[in-house]
């Protein structure tokens, strides 16, 4: 690179730097107003695109939250679902400015020494103050702030290959961590390096886990049929600490003439005490007849009513 | 002066003007009760009190007999009495001229001229009465001391009845001669001072006193005399007649009997029962001709007491003697036979032993019935069945529970401390804190008429009783559907409520919600009732027609379907339904 692209280059850094500090000022004025979540995303793209469609987004607009909370009767439920920046790392407390985005940008992101992250600034330029603070962000208890009950079940788990919250629940991907929308910003994500980092889908049932998170078996003993079901996961199934999270296991046999047979459903629900600790199995004893060919297992995540069940799990098993 | 004596002549001694007087007045006397009681009877009429004429005429009748045994007795002993027995005797011996004379007195009332053969100190005619008058004594005080002694005997009746009858006309025919009728009225001087005129003895008793005047002269009827008393005698009759009628004697006609002795002698209507049973009518049904109607002739029909007697049980089984003792009859249609005192009967000596609330009762609350025949309200006594208390009493648990009463009831009262049933022990469902407050009825709800109460076969479970809880929950309500509580099938109640306390307070609630929530739910079921509370008050501030029912279910609803609750706010006062809601759908 010789000299004179350098100088031009630095030229322009500094032109945008102060274009930038005047364009971007706002995101770090924590006292009046938080910079929302559509701001960030302009330049944060595809991590804007991930939270739009997680829960968090969701987490105080979704009308199942509205309906137990009583049309936002229960001041004890809001915190975590619309909090204030985590400026003091305690207890999180509800804000009173745009809480339709529930959990957002500046819930985890906004603290005193700027917008802050797992990661070092990875682009030449720095529109906002960054502040890095890797370990906390990756580290279970991070989420445990809201997520408490989960955090004490994951807390209680050892062994060697425990993953965190983030390792299961914010994937990784490579890639830039913000994406060009005009030609500028093209020139600046253009020098950014690109970092492995974390999706921010906080995927409820993750799909790409390193090991299955719970297997369902089968045994026959003497004209009788167990069904196991055992859970790797370092919390329970179901996890949660409100709402209302139940996992039915819907069980239909299929006969060797083709006909079905509901061989029954079994209901895990945390308050009923039939969660399913980490690394707990459990085991059913079902209607066995000769002419059953195999049996169909599902597991499905049901919540309020109208909410849609998620099929956790699907399998079918050979007698 | 010294003629005067001369001009008349003792006729009767002392003893004899005092005895015809004392036996005359008791005699009338008895006449008069007596006869007063048999016309009483036989017009059906109550001039006077029969018993208190009865009595009078016992005591009279007594006296009397009294009076002529001592009359008997002085007669045989004293000298000065023997003249009664002498007047007796007399009185036997007759000769032909006394019959001529009985003969010829009819004939000497219809012309005067007919001449009477001489009499004695007593005539003929005076003769017969003296000689009837003593046997109608006899018959009257044999008969009379008979009925005194043994009641009801009806032989004793008929003879004092049929003495009756010559008595009366001897009597009448007595008072006649000797006050109405001239010629003979003269006399009756003689009856009071003992002395007669000479010339009257001359007259009429010439073979007692001789003298110069012609007896067979002297006349001893008057024929207008005889006229008069006849013609007045009927024209009593006659107004009786027309007063009364024959109405008295038709009715009893019709009550007693077809036999006309019965009629007659009749002493008062028989009551209802007897006299509409034929084997009951007729004097002989119940009577004897010379003892007390006798438990025999009652016992032909009483075949029940029959029974009991036998089996010497039960309140007639035990008793001796005789019927008549308490029952009587001919005290009128509606006089009751039964004869006792609510008051002072015994019931004790009866099969059925009254105690407890037994005692207190009204006689008429068992021991009255409506006759199967008569179709009429009748008391009714022997043969009422007691061995079940379902006999008397409608079984008000209609065969649900133990058919013997007593493990249950006694006799001391149904309910309260005398009701032995405790329904935590004998029942199968357990009476806890909330439910044993609650009225009987609650649960055993008095069925509707034609129905029984229901006391078995109850629901055991909470949601049987609480199907409105139930169905909220489920997200019933109003006939339409909503969405379910989360709760609803999977937490039982007893999780919530204590029913080993009568109340719970809100703190004790939401301790109940951490039992299976975290702590935060603690403050969010306070949350909660701050919410349902409030919407009781906007119900109640509000109104409409589901106002008053929407109060009342209102914390119900509330805490057994949190979402409901929410909808109901949202349709009944206006408030825009959230998204996510349940659709209704009837």
């Amino acid at each position: 690179m010789n000299s004179y692209r350098i100088i031009f280059l630095l030229g322009l850094g500094l032109g945008l730097v102060l274009v930038g500090c005047g364009t971007f000022e706002k995101l770090t004025q924590v006292q009046s107003d938080f910079p929302h979540a559509h701001q960030c995303g302009k330049c944060h793209a595809d991590i804007h695109a991930e939270w739009s469609k997680s829960p968090h987004a969701r987490a105080f607009t979704n009308p199942y939250f509205r309906q137990a909370t009583a049309e936002y009767q229960f001041d004890d439920c809001l915190g975590c679902h619309a909090p204030l920046p985590m400026l003091t790392r305690t207890q999180p407390t509800l804000r009173s400015t745009f809480r339709d985005e529930g959990i957002t940008c500046v819930s985890c992101h906004l603290e005193e020494s700027g917008l802050t992250g797992p990661l070092e600034p990875t682009g030449k330029v720095a529109p906002h103050p960054i502040g890095t603070s890797g370990a906390f962000y990756l580290q279970s208890d991070f989420c445990g702030r809201c997520h408490q009950g989960t955090l004490n079940e994951w807390q209680a788990v050892t062994g060697p290959n425990k993953q965190t919250c983030q390792q299961c629940h914010m994937p990784g991907v490579t890639r830039k961590v913000t994406q060009a929308n005009s030609l500028i910003s093209k020139v600046i994500v253009a020098l950014e390096d690109e970092v492995r980092q974390k999706q921010h889908t906080f995927e409820v049932n993750p799909q790409m886990l390193s090991e299955p998170p719970f297997t369902v078996s089968l045994d026959k003993q003497n004209d009788q049929l167990f069904l196991t079901l055992e859970n790797h996961l370092p919390h329970a199934l179901p996890t949660g600490d409100f709402g209302l999270r139940i996992i039915r296991l819907e069980i239909v046999g299929t006969n060797r003439d083709g006909t079905e047979t509901d061989l029954g459903q079994h209901e895990l629900v945390k308050e009923n005490r039939t969660a399913l600790p980490a690394g707990a199995s459990r085991r059913w004893s079902l209607p066995y007849s000769a002419t059953l060919k195999n049996v169909h297992v599902e597991l499905v995540r049901i919540g309020f009513p109208h909410e849609q069940p998620m099929k956790l799990f699907s399998r079918r098993m050979a007698l | 002066m010294k003629k005067k004596p001369t001009d008349k002549v003792r006729r009767f001694t002392p003893i004899e003007v005092g005895y015809h007087a004392c036996q005359g007045i008791l005699y009338l006397a008895l006449f008069l009760t007596g006869g007063l009681l048999m016309l009483q009877r036989i017009l059906d009429k109550t001039w006077f009190s029969s018993e208190q004429l009865s009595r009078w005429h016992k005591i009279i009748g007594i006296t009397l007999v009294v009076f002529l045994i001592q009359t008997i007795i002085l007669g045989i002993f004293s000298p000065k009495c023997r003249v009664l027995w002498k007047n007796l005797r007399e009185a036997l011996h007759w000769s032909g001229r006394d019959i001529m004379w009985l003969i010829k007195i009819p004939m000497s009332l219809i012309s005067p001229r007919v001449s009477l053969p001489p009499s004695r100190r007593f005539n003929p005619g005076q003769t017969i009465h003296l000689l009837v008058v003593t046997l109608v004594l006899i018959g009257f005080s044999i008969s009379g001391l008979l009925m005194l002694a043994i009641p009801g005997s009806l032989g004793a009746w008929l003879i004092h009845i049929i003495c009756f009858v010559p008595a009366l006309l001897f009597l009448g025919l007595h008072l006649f001669l000797s006050l109405i009728n001239p010629p003979t009225r003269k006399a009756i001087k003689g009856m009071i001072t003992g002395f007669v005129p000479r010339r009257y003895a001359q007259e009429h008793h010439a073979l007692w006193i001789k003298g110069d005047t012609n007896p067979a002269h002297a006349a001893h009827l008057s024929q207008r005399a005889v006229v008069y008393g006849s013609v007045i005698a009927l024209i009593v009759t006659v107004s009786l007649i027309g007063v009364y009628g024959f109405a008295p004697f038709d009715k009893r006609v019709k009550v007693v009997s077809r036999d006309p002795v019965s009629l007659a002698i009749l002493p008062g209507p028989l009551s209802r029962a007897h006299a509409e049973i034929p084997e009951a009518q007729g004097c002989m049904a119940c009577h004897n001709n010379f003892s007390t109607p006798t438990n025999e002739k009652c016992l032909v029909c009483h075949d029940k007491i029959t029974a009991v007697l036998q089996t010497q049980s039960g309140y007639h089984g035990t008793l001796t003697g005789q019927c008549v003792q308490c029952h009587n009859d001919h005290k009128g249609a509606d006089s009751p036979i039964m004869n006792f005192d609510k008051k002072t009967f015994n019931h004790n000596l009866a099969k059925f032993v009254l105690r407890g609330q037994h005692e207190t009762q009204d006689c008429e609350a068992c021991h009255q019935r409506i006759n199967p025949e008569t179709r009429r309200q009748e008391f009714h006594f022997i043969g009422l069945p007691f061995t079940n208390c379902t006999d008397c009493h409608s079984d008000p648990h209609d065969g649900q529970l133990d058919p013997s009463c007593t493990n249950c009831h006694n006799e001391q009262g149904w309910t309260g401390r005398n009701l032995l049933f405790e329904h935590n022990t004998h029942s199968e469902f357990r009476l806890d804190k909330i439910h044993e407050h609650l009225a009987c009825r609650v649960c055993h709800a008095p069925a509707p008429s034609g129905q029984a109460t229901p006391f078995r076969g109850l629901a055991q479970s909470c949601e049987q009783c609480h199907q409105d809880i139930t169905q909220i929950m489920q997200g019933q309500w109003q006939n339409r559907r909503y969405d379910s509580d989360p709760h609803a099938g999977r937490v039982i109640c007893s999780e919530c409520h204590n029913t080993d306390q009568s109340t719970m307070s809100s703190a004790e609630y939401a301790q109940k919600c951490s039992r299976c929530h975290n702590e935060h739910y603690r403050k969010l079921y306070f949350d909660w009732l701050n919410i349902v509370e409030q919407q009781q008050l906007d119900f109640q501030n509000s109104s409409g027609n589901l106002k008053k029912e929407l109060t009342d279910q209102i914390k119900t609803v509330g805490f057994h379907n949190l979402q409901l609750t929410r909808r109901l706010g949202e349709m009944y006062l206006s408030k825009p339904p959230a998204a996510g809601d349940g659709k209704e759908s009837d």
